[in-house]
């Protein structure tokens, strides 16, 4: 009598017979299996013990929820987004800003080109100026030479300082040759001694011709339009040469840019000490009205070139149209490409 | 509708469209929650703590099976009840043996059938019971539920090849188990020792 030995299955066995009865195993697997089943009496009961066990688990009744699980709409209502998070509101502020952005860069575009069409305000001040200084010339070439010499003496202030008996001669020359008829002379010498004394005296004689200007008139610009003055209506060559005022003043040049002239801070500073100085002294002086008329003829000039900014303002705008369109467009750009995410998500 | 046309409505804030959904899967998520945990109230509100975080976490679902979906987050929210429970430990009010805490799909059945199913069901559950967790999960999904082995990989969130040798085992107890409950089972439902020559 031959006794069969009883293999136990091993765990692969049963793994193997698990996925036999949900049929997982693929066509190999299956023969294999099948074959081994035949020829094996315990695997096979293995087989079946596990056949009626999944029967039973499976039989197991389906239960009733004891009550429905839905949610309350009042309580569980999701958080309203923000609505800055809104897509139809990045849609909409996208599309907006495009539209704008578009009309702002062609506004800023068009402003661009008629401003580089037009002349710049700088060269309307420089043509402005020399059409002061050339009905200046109409009027009266004694009255340009006068100005010339006082420009020369006010913008070189520096070496009337150093030498005061130069300046006091030049001034007595400047003074008979602006006005020979007025006091200028005479107060000149009257205060000569006095003058001598302190410079700031003795330089209001050398700028007794364009003190001539009523006190009305220069008084509020007494400090800072003597440069200014200077400045448009004098070429750089006038102030090397401080003897030759009609010569200097012929070469008033109408077209010299006002950057020709460039006084060290120094010297103006000085200038206007003398500018201010002279219209205190001048106060007892006769007025030429030539001359007076020459000032208020030549400052509005100077202002118009000392206030360039508005005009330098306004050439800014088409580039400040530009860059605001295009940062706008940006980040309407910017904000329709969330939303087109944020709908594709 | 259409589960998708509703999963979309639900998660664009429609709380009636989710409900509509709570309504075709509360059945199968409690079943699940309550083989798993063995307590029907607990499992009531494991269910409940599930379908809220569904609702919650509704946007992170980027498409696929949705009740596979749901089952794992029913299927965590059980086994979160579960540390909680090993963690504190608590005596239920509820009698364990109370069948009036149990309703079964069928109501048709007669008294006899149903103190049968009663007995059925209370041994089978004591068997699951005395699973590890791990093998629990994929025992009901299996063998209760009916999904495939790619459907429980899913839930599970295991491999194909732990997925078997999981159920593998699972069986092996099982069948040990329903042996040893012998008259407790229905005779129509008992396993035979001589099942296994």
């Amino acid at each position: 009598m031959t006794v069969t030995p009883v293999n136990t299955p091993s765990d692969q066995d049963f793994e193997l017979l698990s996925v036999y009865l949900d049929s997982a195993l693929d066509s190999a697997e299956r023969a294999t299996l099948e074959a081994r089943l035949a020829a094996e009496p315990t695997l096979a009961a293995e087989l079946e013990a596990l056949r009626r066990t999944v029967q039973i688990v499976k039989a197991a009744p389906p239960l009733m929820p004891p009550r429905n699980f839905t949610l309350d709409p009042a309580r569980y209502r999701p958080p309203t987004p923000p609505w800055w998070v809104s897509t139809r509101w990045m849609q909409i502020v996208g599309t907006v800003g495009t539209l704008a952005a578009v009309m702002l860069i062609a506004v800023g575009g068009v402003l661009f080109s008629t401003a580089n069409n037009a002349p710049s305000a700088a060269s309307i001040a420089m043509q402005t100026t020399p059409m002061s200084v050339n009905a200046t010339d109409k009027t009266s070439d004694e009255t340009v030479a006068a100005i010339a010499s006082t420009s020369t003496a006010l913008a070189s202030p520096t070496d009337a300082l150093k030498d005061t008996d130069a300046v006091l001669a030049g001034s007595a020359a400047t003074a008979a040759t602006v006005n020979p008829t007025s006091s200028a002379s005479d107060f000149a010498a009257q205060n000569g001694a006095a003058d001598q004394q302190t410079a700031p005296s003795a330089s209001a004689g050398v700028i007794a011709a364009p003190s001539t200007v009523p006190n009305t008139a220069v008084a509020p610009n007494s400090a800072a339009p003597a440069p200014a003055i200077a400045a448009p209506t004098r070429p750089p060559q006038a102030l090397e040469s401080s003897g030759g005022a009609a010569s200097s003043a012929a070469k008033i040049a109408p077209t010299e840019p006002p950057t020709a002239i460039v006084l060290p801070t120094q010297t103006i500073q000085r200038t206007a000490t003398i500018a201010q100085t002279a219209t205190q002294t001048v106060t007892r002086t006769t007025v030429p009205t030539s001359i007076a008329a020459v000032s208020t003829a030549v400052l509005p000039a100077a202002n118009q070139v000392a206030q360039p900014s508005n005009e330098q303002i306004a050439n800014f705008t088409p580039q400040i149209f530009l860059i605001a369109g295009i940062a706008l467009l940006v980040f309407s750009l910017m904000l329709l490409g969330l939303s087109w995410l944020r709908s594709r998500l | 509708m259409d589960e998708l046309a509703l999963i979309r409505d639900a998660q664009s804030g429609k709380v009636e469209s989710f409900n509509t959904l709570v309504l075709t899967y509360q059945s199968s998520v409690y079943n699940l929650a309550y083989r798993l945990i063995g307590d029907s109230e607990i499992a009531a509100d494991a269910t409940q703590e599930a379908f809220i975080a569904a609702y919650g976490h509704l946007a992170s679902f980027r498409g696929g099976n949705f009740k596979a979906w749901l089952m794992r987050i029913v299927t965590n929210a059980c086994y979160d009840e579960l540390r909680r429970r090993k963690r504190r430990p608590t005596v239920s009010l509820d009698d364990p043996d109370d069948e009036q805490a149990i309703q079964f799909v069928s109501t048709s059945d007669s008294p006899e059938t149903l103190v049968q199913r009663n007995a059925l069901n209370r041994v089978i559950q004591d068997c699951l019971d005395g699973l590890p967790d791990d093998q629990r999960l994929v025992a009901i999904l299996c063998d209760v539920q009916g999904y495939d082995y790619q459907e429980i990989a899913s839930i599970a969130r295991v491999s194909l090849g732990t997925v078997k040798s999981r159920i593998s085992r699972a069986r092996q107890r099982l069948r040990d188990c329903l042996q040893g409950a012998g008259e407790l089972l229905p005779e129509s439902y008992r396993l035979q020792s001589s099942d296994r020559k």
